[in-house]
């Protein structure tokens, strides 16, 4: 059988022993190895393992292990290191893919059995549970309107007004080559009233409102401050959900028509410049294209886009259990799962309204 | 004396898994009762059981003669008799420590006028010594701070009955007895009884009447302090002298070959 000696350097520490043990490992596996310790005066933390990882292929092989001139210090030491083991990962049940799916579905139902709950408790706690149980916190609700409406004004209209520009500037281009630049007015209106403005706005508002309300909400489980609102008796969900609830049905709707007339006014400027629009002949065109019934449903939209964006966020955050991570996961989830949400809705609407 | 709360073979634990066995105290009119033991035990879970914040697996608990079973929840009228104080204080951090002490003000009296309120808020505050952060946000405060504004608001509506969750864990030694000594004065000028989850045994010595101690889930151990303290029960001997027990090392060594 074969049999290799190697010579332990002075100092054995971490920055040394990794090659080592693997110049070693290879040795043994081979046949006996001897390790000649008669230079060897120091060895850190990393030691003890060295000499276990070996004694235990050496075990596991039956290759012998010579430990030849320790000093006696280090031998006493090695004399003295007892067998360790590490505990086994808790092996979790595996799930094939159809209880994955399933499971997966079984989340989705919940989430949306909860979002239905918190709004059947909103609308309890604002039109029933005031002659009941409890007032509405009108100064919460006028904080919420700032911090979640207010706040939001000069990003949603930018973003409103951008989209608008571009839209317009491109079917500009389209209608002056069939000589109908004059009606990029009522068709931008209409498009600007029935889906740009809703649309982009709650998506705005779900990257900017929902994620804050997700995270506030979200830290405030964590914290126990949840809980302890439940413990003096006091409904989360009338202190928390509710002017959340009420700001944005007010808010997200204003936002929504203001952000849809800049939106126009963005696509004057493309009408004025580039198909000799007056401004006269522009507002025509957009009263043409907006019937009453075309701001009434964009305004629906709006609510119920507003709604699912706070409702969504508002059960992301009261369901977050953990730490810091928890507060993150509920913030992304709530960002994600209401813009999907909202594009889903509004498939849903394009169905029913046209 | 009546007991104000009883708990009864309550069986409690999360994610499947059960914490709490069995679990049955009870706690009497103007005592101090402690639950103790080890960390990871199940003091918070089995506290969390009590306030009803959990739902439990079986087993029934008792309020002011009021029994509430596994999956009840507790109703507002008993939740307003009671008070707690959370580990981190759980103070909301949008609020002043003022309208924080008023929250429960504002729920069971909603039309009471808020220069009243605010009298009962500077008299809680006054006697947790910290009326003077009266319009001060809670991330302004200390760590003991915060944890006497949690106190003022629990004891807001004069509660019969007080919860603390390790009132003195992460306090400096001075803070952490005043707190004690505030809790014992509590007691005795509100008539409050008290049950307090803690680990801190120079905060047990000062307050404790009785106390449960738990291990593993189970009661181990019921009644006085001084019965705790006389115990020959080696967990109690070693958790009052405050030794550590070792698990025992392998004796089994590298059967390594020395060669001179």
């Amino acid at each position: 059988m074969r049999r290799t000696e190697i010579k332990l350097p002075h100092n054995l520490t971490a920055a040394n022993s990794k090659e080592l043990l693997r110049d070693c490992k290879r040795a043994l596996r081979q046949g006996t190895l001897c390790l000649d310790g008669s230079d060897l005066s120091y060895m850190d933390y990393s030691g003890d393992a060295f000499f276990a990882l070996l004694a235990e292929l050496s075990e596991k092989t039956g290759n012998r292990l010579d430990l030849a001139h320790f000093n006696d210090d280090i031998k006493q030491h090695l004399m003295g290191l007892r067998k360790f083991s590490i505990p086994e990962r808790e092996r979790k049940e595996t799930t094939n893919i159809f209880e994955a799916m399933g499971g997966v579905g079984f989340n989705l139902i919940q989430e949306v059995v909860q979002v239905f709950i918190l709004l059947n408790m909103c609308i309890y706690w604002t039109i029933l549970g005031p002659f009941d149980k409890g007032k509405i916190r009108f100064g919460g609700v006028a904080k919420q309107m700032f911090r979640l409406g207010s706040e939001a004004t000069g990003i949603c209209f930018l973003m409103v007004a951008l989209v608008c520009l571009t839209m317009a500037l491109q079917s500009s281009v389209m209608l002056n080559t069939i000589g109908a630049g004059s009606y990029l007015a009522s068709g931008l209106g209409f498009l600007i009233f029935a889906e740009i403005g809703p649309l982009l706005t709650t998506i705005i508002l779900a990257g900017r409102s929902g994620s804050s309300i997700a995270a506030e909400i979200a830290n405030m489980s964590v914290c126990e401050e949840v809980k302890a609102i439940k413990t003096m008796a006091i409904p989360p969900v009338q202190y928390l959900v509710v002017p959340r609830f009420l700001a944005m049905s007010i808010c997200t709707p204003i936002l929504n028509f203001c952000a849809s007339i800049f939106g126009c006014f963005a696509g004057f400027l493309i009408g004025y410049f580039c198909c000799d629009i007056t401004f006269t002949n522009y507002l025509q065109g957009i009263r043409e294209g907006i019937d009453p019934m075309v701001f009434l449903k964009s305004t629906i939209k709006a609510l119920a886009f507003g709604w699912l964006v706070t409702l969504i966020s508002c059960n992301k955050g009261l369901n977050a259990k953990g730490g810091a991570e928890a507060v993150g996961l509920a913030t992304t989830s709530s960002v994600v799962t209401s813009i999907a949400s909202i594009v889903i809705a509004d498939t849903l609407f394009a169905f029913i309204f046209y | 004396m009546d007991e104000i709360l009883k708990v009864d073979h309550l069986k409690a634990g999360y994610g499947g898994r059960t914490i709490l066995h069995d679990i049955s105290f009870g706690v009497k009119k103007g005592e101090i009762r402690m639950i103790l033991g080890s960390s990871g035990c199940g003091k918070s879970t089995l506290l969390n059981n009590i306030l009803k914040l959990y739902k439990a697996e079986s087993g029934t608990i008792t309020y002011f003669g009021k029994t509430f079973g596994a999956k009840d929840g507790l109703d507002s009228e008993t939740r307003m008799r009671t008070g707690v104080l959370f580990q981190s204080g759980a103070l909301l951090s949008d609020l002043t420590v003022a309208e924080n002490a008023m929250l429960p003000l504002k729920r069971s009296m909603p039309y009471m006028p808020k220069s009243q309120m605010e009298a009962i808020v500077a008299d809680r505050l006054e006697k947790v010594h910290l009326l003077h952060a009266f319009h001060r946000y809670p991330s302004e405060l200390s760590g003991g701070m915060k944890k006497r504004a949690a106190l003022a608001r629990a004891i807001a509506l004069k509660p019969e009955l007080l919860f603390c969750d390790e009132p003195s864990t992460g306090l400096d030694p001075v803070t952490a007895h005043s707190l004690d000594e505030l809790l014992l004065e509590l007691r005795d000028t509100l008539g409050v009884s008290m049950v307090i989850v803690s680990h801190e045994l120079e905060s047990i010595k000062i307050v404790c009447d009785r106390f449960v101690y738990l291990k593993e889930g189970y009661v181990h151990f019921d009644g006085t302090l001084q019965q705790g303290l006389d115990s020959e029960d080696p967990i109690l001997k070693t958790f009052f002298s405050r030794k550590s027990t070792k698990e025992p090392k392998s004796d089994d060594t590298y059967p390594f070959n020395f060669i001179d």
